[in-house]
């Protein structure tokens, strides 16, 4: 029986000349611990089948070992060493090696037992004992839901020299068992269950403002007949799936990894047509899905336009503002000409590619009176609307300038993502203008939409409600035959254009907001303080 | 007032360290004969290493949960180490922490444990992050220099 190496202190300061002032009342307790200690030790082999005869040889010794050195200095109670020497058959001969058992927790050591504290236990292969009482406090503090949470698991009783486990054993509770495993089982879910949560709010914040947009798009009924015919079933990806990619479609389309991906809408358009139908290759008046599939490309083709023609000169402008950098530039005459010249250049490369050129000058055109249009004061907003449909005929067929006209409108849809195509050089730098993006992506639908039902007030009826006339006309003509009504005539296409309008209203205002900055910027002065008015003289 | 567990226990530390005493203290015990869970220590520098011929008190607070839970230790002589803080002296080693303490250790051994991390400094961990930096620069004549210098010039002495 060693004491543990860690202990330089061992247990062997129970001997009698351990303290001067505290020894007279040492003497005194171990007196009274020896009697106890008597009771103890006869009891203790009467229950020796339970201990074991080693711990109750032992424990008889070790009570030995005290009572000799009690012999040797105070020659006081011999009477119970002499009954255990004779009662001890095979008692360890050599006494110096051998000390009381101590608790490693209390550190009494078993001359103190007292009958409530006088189980002992030897839980683990090293040397360490202890009382149970002891070990079961330790235990309940290990398990006390304070330090589980401490130590975020279930706490294993280790022997702390040894790191042997203890063992406890208990009387099992099933009920009890299930309930600490559903608890375990609860602790791990709850962080993916937040993700699921989570992913599950979002997938349905998209869900709905998919359905929003669809029918902000197509309107109440064309929306509901929509998501009738795509419902087979309970659950049906295109629904399930198709509603929440809308809004997320939108926000991916203002990053510039959207470009990248321009070359796989043609797969995915065909991969996606039902196959039922028959493939319908007539350009006009074009399906919803033709005209949203072809929406990416007009944007991005609209962001080469408009970098092309108002790239340099906004960079002007926007360099005009900045501190002391207004010396180099033209004067504002000359800046309020450029947009002309700027036009007019544009038109010669258009004579060589026609084409492009003929989008780029209608495009300029639109632009440029859509500029005038705002610039005195605002006044009408039924002119510039007038203006992308002005070259839309109701009647389908003729669609050569109409649909340059379109590329230019739906052009201009992609000019949204072009906002941010100019800012594009440093992505996105800023929370705001993530959250900016964002929710500019999310709410177009709607803006769409109420451009939409504007055009359908400001254009001539004769162009929106033409779907009766045209059905009429092409029963009566089999050339003209087309069950599909005109872009103007769907409120769908109406939204579209709608869209498109506003970009470039928007577009087309960024625009004059810079130009004017740039041309009030040399006006400022800073005015002087007229002491004799005692305020600013206004000049 | 602490459970007789503990009041017994510590009696019982407080006996032992006055059979055996610690090579590692100078002094160990109650600051006053009413609390027992108030201990103060003073603490030797280890012989050969820059805080030699040191002297630090510290002041031990002990739970009423003692020995289940770990004692809260710390300088109040100011101590110049890594993972004693400069000024509070509070010290950072695990054994002090809930989830590494055992009821196995006593205040002594513990005490112990204390001067051993002065010899053992983990710049990893710091407190004192200015001492840590030379450490970790490599720097160890430098900062055995500054040791020396604070275990003189900061030395507890008996008043």
């Amino acid at each position: 029986m060693a004491s543990f190496p860690s202990f330089p202190a061992g247990g062997r300061t129970r001997s009698s000349e351990g303290g001067q002032a505290s020894g007279q009342q040492q003497q005194q307790q171990q007196q009274e611990q020896q009697e106890q200690q008597e009771q103890q030790s006869t009891r203790d082999s009467s229950s020796s089948d339970l201990d074991g005869p080693e711990t109750v040889v032992f424990s008889q010794s070790a009570s030995l070992i005290e009572k000799t050195n009690e012999n040797n200095t105070n020659a006081s109670k011999t009477t119970g060493a002499t009954e255990t020497i004779t009662s001890t058959p095979n008692g360890h001969t050599d006494m110096s090696d051998v000390e009381p058992r101590k608790c490693w927790i209390c550190y009494m050591d078993e001359t103190e037992d007292t009958p409530l504290n006088a189980e002992w236990r030897s839980p683990c292969p090293c040397a360490l004992t202890a009382h149970e009482a002891c070990l079961l406090d330790w235990l309940a503090d290990l398990e006390s839901p304070r330090s589980r949470k401490r130590n975020g698991r279930e706490a294993k009783m280790l022997c702390p020299q040894c790191k042997a486990e203890i063992v406890v054993s208990r009387p099992r509770s099933y009920i009890v068992d299930v309930v600490r495993a559903l608890e375990r089982v609860a602790g791990r879910l709850v962080l993916p269950g937040m993700v699921f949560t989570l992913a599950g709010t979002v997938w349905a914040g998209c869900c709905a403002h998919g359905v929003y947009s669809m029918y902000f798009v197509f309107g109440a009924d064309e929306a509901r007949r929509i998501f009738e015919e795509n419902a087979d079933g309970p659950w049906s990806p295109g629904v399930n799936l198709g509603l929440p990619l809308i809004p997320l479609v939108l926000i991916f389309s203002r990053t510039r990894y959207a470009e990248s991906m321009l070359p796989a809408i043609p797969v995915l358009f065909f991969a996606i047509q039902n196959p039922t139908h028959e493939p319908d290759f007539d350009l006009w008046p074009p399906t919803p899905a033709m005209t949203f599939a072809a929406l990416p490309y007009m944007k991005s083709f609209y962001t080469a336009l408009y970098d092309r023609f108002f790239g340099q000169l906004e960079r002007k402008w926007i360099a005009e503002v900045q501190p002391r950098a207004g010396e180099a530039e033209p004067d504002p005459a000359a800046a309020a000409q450029q947009p002309l010249q700027q036009m007019d250049l544009g038109g010669d490369p258009a004579a060589a590619a026609a084409a492009q050129g003929d989008n780029g000058q209608i495009l300029m055109e639109i632009d440029l009176e859509l500029q005038v249009g705002l610039g005195p004061d605002d006044d009408e907003p039924p002119d510039i609307f007038g203006l992308p449909g002005a070259g839309n005929p109701h009647l389908p067929g003729l669609g050569a300038l109409d649909g340059q006209n379109l590329a230019a409108g739906a052009g201009g849809n992609g000019q949204n993502g072009q906002i941010l195509g100019r800012r594009q050089d440093q992505l996105i730098h800023e929370t705001s203008n993530l959250a900016d993006t964002i929710l500019g992506a999310l709410v177009f639908p709607a803006i769409s939409a109420s451009m939409g039902g504007l055009l359908k007030y400001i254009l001539p009826k004769s162009w929106t409600t033409a779907s009766s006339l045209s059905s009429s006309s092409s029963s009566s003509s089999s050339v003209l035959e087309r069950s599909r009504p005109g872009l103007l005539q769907t409120r769908w296409g109406r939204t579209v254009i709608g869209g498109c309008a506003f970009v470039l209203l928007k577009d087309a205002l960024v625009l004059y907001c810079r130009w004017k900055l740039a041309q009030t910027h040399r006006r400022r002065k800073i005015l002087n303080y007229d002491r004799a008015k005692k305020q600013v003289s206004r000049s | 007032m602490a459970s007789p567990q503990t009041t017994q226990r510590l009696l019982r530390e407080l006996k032992e360290y006055a059979a055996s005493p610690n090579d590692a203290l100078l002094h160990l015990g109650p600051v006053t004969d009413n609390d027992l869970l108030d201990w103060e220590a003073v603490l030797k520098g280890v012989k050969d290493s820059p805080y030699e011929g040191g002297l630090w008190a510290l002041r031990i607070r002990i739970p009423e949960t003692y020995p289940l839970t770990p004692p809260s230790i710390r300088f109040t002589t100011r101590i110049c180490h890594p993972n004693i803080h400069f000024e509070t002296g509070e010290i950072c080693l695990t054994l002090l922490t809930s989830e590494h303490w055992s009821p196995v250790y006593t205040l002594s051994t513990t005490l112990t444990a204390v001067q051993q991390l002065l010899t053992d400094p983990r710049p990893d961990s710091p407190l004192n992050l200015d001492v840590a930096n030379l450490l970790r620069n490599g720097d160890v004549a430098g900062w055995e220099s500054l040791v020396r210098y604070f275990t003189m010039e900061e030395r507890w002495n008996m008043n």
